[in-house]
C-alpha cells in the first residue's frame, strides 16, 4: 500500500516546481471542479495509490476552474491530466484514470503515456 | 499509437499525446478544454452529443415508420422516409430528385398547400391537420391525412408532414354516407308515397262525405216528395170530399130550380120554364167547370165572372142589341163555397138585365163590381137600361130563384135599386164565404 499525500487544491505559487524525492510518487492532478470525468479521477487515483503503487503517492490536485494558469504552464490543455512529476522521466496521463492496470502499468514505467 | 524512430523524440512526445488525447476524448473520459484564455467544458458539448444521438435515433424511427414523413420547404424534398415514397409508389431516390412534391398532390389541392406551407414559413396560422388528396404513382387518387409542424432544418423553417393513406377509411365513409343517402332517400320516397296515399285517402273520405251528403239531399228530397205524394193523396180525398159535397150541391141547387120552376110551371109555357132550366144549368155546370179546374182553391171572382159573362152572350140570342159587360172591379179572392151560388146569381142578373133593359136600344151596358165592406161582400150588377118595375123586389122566376140562393146558399141578401138604370146589389157575410165545405 502506498501512502498518499493530497495537496487539495493548492494556488500554484504554493506548488514545488520539481519532484523532491524519489522515493515517492509526486503527482499532479488536473481537474475542472467536480465535473464527473474529474471527479472519478481523484476517486480512482487515491484508490490506485493506496491499492496499487509501490511507494507513498504526493499528490497536488489542481482545480483548472479556480485558476488555469498551472495547467498552461504545464501544458495540460484538457482535463483531467495527471502529471507524474517524480520519479523522473515527467509522465502525462490523460482520462478519468478508470483503467487501473494501464495507469498503474504507465506510472511504474520509468516513462510513457495514455 | 504509432511510433516513427525516424522522427525527432520530442516531436514524437507531441504525436504521442495528442493520439492520447484523441483517445482520451473518443472515451469520453474528459471534462474540460484549457485554451491560453478560458476553460472550456465539455459538458455542452456532450450534451450536444446527446442531442445528435437522440436525433439519430429519432431518425432511425422515422426512418422505420410505417406513417410517411417528409420534410420539405418550398415543397423541394429535404427529407423523405421510406414510407412516404411508399405511399405514392415511387422509391426514396425518385422522390429526393424531384424538384417539387407538389406533384404528389391532386391539381385541385396545390393551391391550398401553397397556401398553408407559406402562411406556416411566415409563422402565421395554418391548419395543422387536415385531409387532402394525393396522386399514386399509377395515377391513382389516395386520401392522405396529413399532420404537419413547422421545424428547423439546418438553421432554417421547413414543413415536417407526417402522412397516413387514409383512402380505405374515406371510401368506407363514403359507403356509410352513400347508405345513409339511400336509406333517406328510401325514407323521403316512403314518406312521399304515404303523404300520397294520405292525399288520396283524403280525396276518398272528401268524396265519400259528397256522396253521402248527395245521399242524404236524396233521401230528403225523397221524404219531401213522399210528405208531398202523402200532402197530394190527403188533398185528393178533400177535393174527392170537395168534388162529391159540389156535385150534391149542385144537384140541391138543380132539385131548387126545378121546385121553382114547378111551383111557376103556370105562368109560363114549357118551352120557356126548360130553357131558363137549361140557363141554370149551364151556369152551374160553367161554375163547376171553373172551380174543378182550380181544385177548388180560393180563386178570383174576376176570373169567375169572366167565364159566366162569356158564356152568356152566345145564351142571349142573334137578336139582342150590343151589350157591353163591363167588370173591371171585381177583384177578390173567394173561397170555393160561394162561387157556385154567386154564378147563378149573376148569370141570371146580367140574363135579365139582356132580356128586359135594353128594349128597343141599340146599346147596352151591364157593369158588374164586387169589394169587401168591413165582415161582408158586396156584389153589384148594374145596368143603364130601363130598370125594374117600380116597387117590385121580385119579378119573374129568376129573380126569384136569385132571392132564394142569396137568402139560404149566401145567408145574404139582394136588394134592386133603381136610378139611371137598375142596380143589383148582393150582400152577403164573409164568414159564409170563409165557412168549410158544408153549405
Amino acid at each position: 500500500m502506498s501512502e498518499a499525500l493530497w495537496h487539495e487544491e493548492r494556488a500554484y505559487g504554493d506548488v514545488p516546481a520539481a519532484p523532491t524525492s524519489g522515493e515517492r510518487y509526486v503527482l499532479w492532478l488536473f481537474v475542472a471542479g467536480d465535473e464527473p470525468n474529474s471527479h472519478q479521477a481523484r476517486e480512482n487515483l487515491a484508490r490506485l495509490c493506496e491499492r496499487c503503487l509501490d511507494a507513498p503517492c504526493e499528490i497536488i490536485i489542481y482545480d483548472v476552474l479556480k485558476d488555469f494558469q498551472p495547467a498552461l504552464d504545464n501544458r495540460v490543455l484538457m482535463t483531467p491530466t495527471l502529471i507524474r512529476v517524480s520519479p523522473p522521466p515527467r509522465v502525462t496521463i490523460l482520462g478519468n484514470l478508470s483503467d487501473t492496470p494501464k495507469v498503474v502499468a504507465a506510472l511504474r514505467r520509468g516513462g510513457g503515456e495514455r | 499509437m504509432t511510433k516513427t524512430p525516424r522522427l525527432d523524440p520530442v516531436l514524437q512526445a507531441r504525436l504521442d499525446e495528442t493520439e492520447a488525447l484523441l483517445q482520451a476524448l473518443q472515451r469520453g473520459e474528459l471534462d474540460a478544454v484549457v485554451s491560453d484564455t478560458t476553460v472550456w467544458l465539455l459538458r455542452a458539448q456532450q450534451a450536444e452529443s446527446a442531442l445528435r444521438a437522440s436525433e439519430a435515433r429519432f431518425r432511425d424511427l422515422v426512418e422505420g415508420s410505417i406513417q410517411g414523413v417528409m420534410v420539405h420547404r418550398h415543397f423541394q424534398p429535404l427529407f423523405v422516409n421510406p414510407a412516404y415514397a411508399a405511399l405514392f409508389g415511387y422509391t426514396l431516390a425518385e422522390i429526393l430528385a424531384m424538384d417539387s412534391t407538389l406533384g404528389l398532390y391532386a391539381p385541385h389541392e396545390h393551391a391550398r398547400l401553397q397556401v398553408y406551407h407559406e402562411a406556416r414559413l411566415r409563422g402565421e396560422a395554418a391548419p395543422a391537420y387536415y385531409e387532402c388528396e394525393g396522386v399514386h404513382k399509377d395515377g391513382v387518387r389516395i386520401w392522405l391525412e396529413m399532420r404537419t409542424q413547422v421545424v428547423d432544418w439546418e438553421g432554417l423553417p421547413a414543413t415536417q408532414a407526417a402522412v397516413v393513406d387514409v383512402t380505405a377509411r374515406k371510401r368506407a365513409d363514403e359507403e356509410v354516407r352513400r347508405a345513409c343517402e339511400t336509406l333517406e332517400q328510401q325514407v323521403r320516397e316512403r314518406t312521399a308515397a304515404l303523404a300520397q296515399a294520405n292525399t288520396e285517402l283524403r280525396a276518398e273520405i272528401a268524396e265519400r262525405r259528397r256522396a253521402e251528403a248527395a245521399l242524404a239531399q236524396q233521401n230528403q228530397e225523397l221524404l219531401a216528395l213522399y210528405e208531398r205524394v202523402e200532402g197530394d193523396r190527403a188533398l185528393q180525398a178533400t177535393l174527392r170530399k170537395e168534388l162529391n159535397h159540389r156535385v150534391r150541391n149542385n144537384l140541391a141547387a138543380v132539385i131548387g130550380i126545378l121546385e121553382v120552376e114547378r111551383e111557376r110551371a103556370h105562368l109560363r109555357t114549357a118551352e120557356e120554364a126548360l130553357e131558363a132550366c137549361a140557363s141554370w144549368l149551364k151556369a152551374i155546370a160553367r161554375a163547376h167547370d171553373l172551380l174543378a179546374a182550380g181544385s177548388f182553391a180560393p180563386m178570383d171572382l174576376r176570373d169567375f165572372i169572366a167565364v159566366v159573362a162569356g158564356g152568356i152572350m152566345p145564351q142571349a140570342g142573334a137578336g139582342a142589341a150590343q151589350i157591353e159587360i163591363v167588370y173591371d172591379q171585381v177583384s177578390l179572392k173567394l173561397p170555393p163555397k160561394p162561387f157556385l151560388a154567386l154564378a147563378c146569381i149573376t148569370n141570371e142578373l146580367i140574363l135579365n138585365a139582356i132580356k128586359h133593359a135594353f128594349h128597343g136600344r141599340a146599346y147596352g151596358r151591364i157593369e158588374i163590381r164586387a169589394w169587401d165592406e168591413e165582415d161582408r161582400y158586396v156584389l153589384e150588377v148594374r145596368d143603364d137600361g130601363i130598370g125594374v118595375p117600380a116597387g117590385a123586389e121580385v119579378v119573374g122566376t129568376g129573380l126569384e130563384i136569385v132571392a132564394t140562393l142569396c137568402g139560404t146558399d149566401l145567408r145574404g141578401d139582394c136588394r134592386f135599386l133603381r136610378d139611371s138604370g137598375t142596380t143589383a146589389r148582393i150582400t152577403f157575410p164573409k164568414a159564409v164565404a170563409a165557412a168549410g165545405a158544408e153549405p
